[in-house]
C-alpha cells in the first residue's frame, strides 16, 4: 500500500498545515499529493490510501470521493479542523471521514501503535477497519441519552427545556452518537438505537 | 442488559473482583487439605485470624448493597451531562434509572444466595478456627483435613455466585 496526504490549505508547502494532518502522515509514512489523479491515471494509484484536508480549488471533497474504489482498493480518508461537519458516507465503504478532532486520533494512534499496523492490514486486505481511527472513550453523552429515555420510558416527564443547554442537549447526543455510529447501521435517537451504540462500546472496552 | 465496564472505579465491582480472586482462588481454593494441614503443623496461619474476617465482612457488605451497587442510577450523579440538572430532576430520573434496572436485572434475587453462602463460609471458618489450637494429634490433623474439605466447598459456593455479579455497571 502507498500512503498520500493532501491538504489545500498548504500550498507549496512540504507539510501538511492542517494541526494533525503531518503527524498522521508520519505515522502512516505519507507522502504529498497535489491534488486527486487524474481519471486517466488512476490505475497507477491502486492499493492507495489517501488522507485529504478536502477544499479549495484542487481539493473539493467529491472529486476525491470519485477517485475511491474498494475493489481497486483506492481509499480516501477525510480530515477537518471541523470535524463535526464531515459528512457520514454511510453507505461507502472505501471513504471514511475522521469525525472526531484529530488531534486526539493522532494521540490515540500514538499511544496504541498496534492500530496502526492493524490499519495498515485491513487497507492491505481491502476491508478497512475504520473503527480504529475512532479513540475509545466514554461517550457520556450517549449515556445521558439513554439514561433520560429510560426515565421517560418509566413515566417520568422531562422537558427539554430541563435538559442542561435546552434543546442543544440531545443536539450534543445526536452529534457524539454520529461519531460512533456511522459505520454501524444504527440510526434514530430510540432507546434501542442508544443501547445497541452502548453495546457495541461496552465490547470495543472489554477487549 | 448491557453490562458496562465503567469509567470510573466502581466500589462494588472492586469488591466482587477482590473478594473471588484476591481471596478466594488464591488464598482458599489454592490450598489442599494436605497444604493447610503443613500450616496447622507449622502453627500460626495470620491471614485466617486477621485477613479472613475482614474478607467476611466485606462479602456481607456487599451483599447488603447489592441492588445499590452496580446500579446505573450512579450515572446520575458522575456523567458530566448531567452535571447542571436540578436536584429534584436527577432524584427523578436516579429513581426511575434504578426502578427499571431492578426490574430487569433480577439482582435482588442474588441477595439472599449471597449472604447464604458468605455465612456459610463463615460458619466454617469458625469451626476452623475452634479447631486450629487443638493439641497436635493424628485425630486433630484428621479434624483439620475435614474441615479444610467442608471450607473449600463453601468456598467454591460462594465464588459460583460472585461469579453471577455484574463486572460494571447494567444498563436495563
Amino acid at each position: 500500500m502507498r500512503y498520500y496526504w493532501f491538504d489545500h490549505t498548504s500550498g507549496d508547502a512540504e507539510a501538511p498545515r492542517l494541526d494533525g494532518l503531518a503527524q498522521l502522515a508520519v505515522r502512516f509514512g505519507a507522502l504529498k499529493i497535489d491534488g486527486p489523479p487524474l481519471s486517466s491515471k488512476l490505475t497507477e494509484f491502486n492499493n492507495t490510501v489517501f488522507f485529504v484536508h478536502a477544499g479549495g480549488e484542487t481539493g473539493d471533497q467529491t472529486n476525491w470521493e470519485n477517485i475511491a474504489d474498494r475493489r481497486e482498493k483506492r481509499f480516501v480518508v477525510f480530515v477537518s479542523s471541523t470535524p463535526a461537519g464531515l459528512s457520514s458516507h454511510r453507505d461507502r465503504l472505501d471513504v471514511f471521514c475522521i469525525k472526531q478532532s484529530l488531534e486526539r486520533v493522532v494521540e490515540d494512534l500514538t499511544r496504541e501503535e498496534e492500530k496502526v499496523d492493524q490499519l495498515r492490514k485491513s487497507f492491505e486486505e481491502g476491508d478497512p477497519k475504520w473503527d480504529l481511527f475512532l479513540p475509545l472513550e466514554w461517550p457520556e453523552w450517549v449515556l445521558a441519552g439513554y439514561l433520560v429515555r429510560l426515565a421517560q420510558e418509566q413515566g417520568v416527564t422531562v422537558d427539554d427545556q430541563e435538559l442542561p443547554g435546552g434543546r442543544s442537549f440531545w443536539l450534543k447526543v445526536s452529534e457524539e452518537y454520529e461519531m460512533l455510529a456511522s459505520r454501524l447501521g444504527i440510526t434514530g435517537l430510540s432507546k434501542e438505537a442508544l443501547a445497541k451504540l452502548l453495546a457495541h462500546v461496552s465490547n470495543r472496552l472489554a477487549k | 442488559m448491557i453490562s458496562l465496564p465503567v469509567f470510573q472505579p466502581l466500589q462494588a465491582d472492586m469488591v466482587r473482583a477482590q473478594l473471588k480472586h484476591s481471596w478466594l482462588e488464591n488464598q482458599i481454593l489454592n490450598k489442599s487439605p494436605g497444604d493447610v494441614v503443613d500450616l496447622w503443623h507449622r502453627g500460626a496461619w495470620e491471614a485466617l485470624q486477621i485477613e479472613f474476617p475482614h474478607r467476611l465482612d466485606l462479602a456481607t457488605g456487599l451483599a447488603n448493597t447489592i441492588e445499590e451497587g452496580f446500579s446505573p442510577a450512579q450515572l446520575v450523579d458522575l456523567l458530566k451531562p448531567f452535571a447542571e440538572l436540578s436536584r429534584e430532576l436527577k432524584a427523578e430520573i436516579r429513581l426511575a434509572v434504578h426502578r427499571a434496572y431492578l426490574l430487569a436485572s433480577g439482582i435482588a434475587a442474588l441477595k439472599p444466595s449471597l449472604s447464604k453462602a458468605v455465612d456459610a463460609l463463615r460458619a466454617e471458618l469458625e469451626v476452623l478456627n475452634s479447631v486450629w489450637n487443638l493439641p497436635k494429634s493424628v485425630e486433630a490433623e484428621e479434624l483439620v483435613r475435614r474441615v479444610w474439605e467442608q471450607l473449600l466447598e463453601r468456598a467454591h459456593g460462594l465464588r459460583e455466585i460472585l461469579e453471577q455479579l455484574p463486572k460494571g455497571i447494567w444498563l436495563p
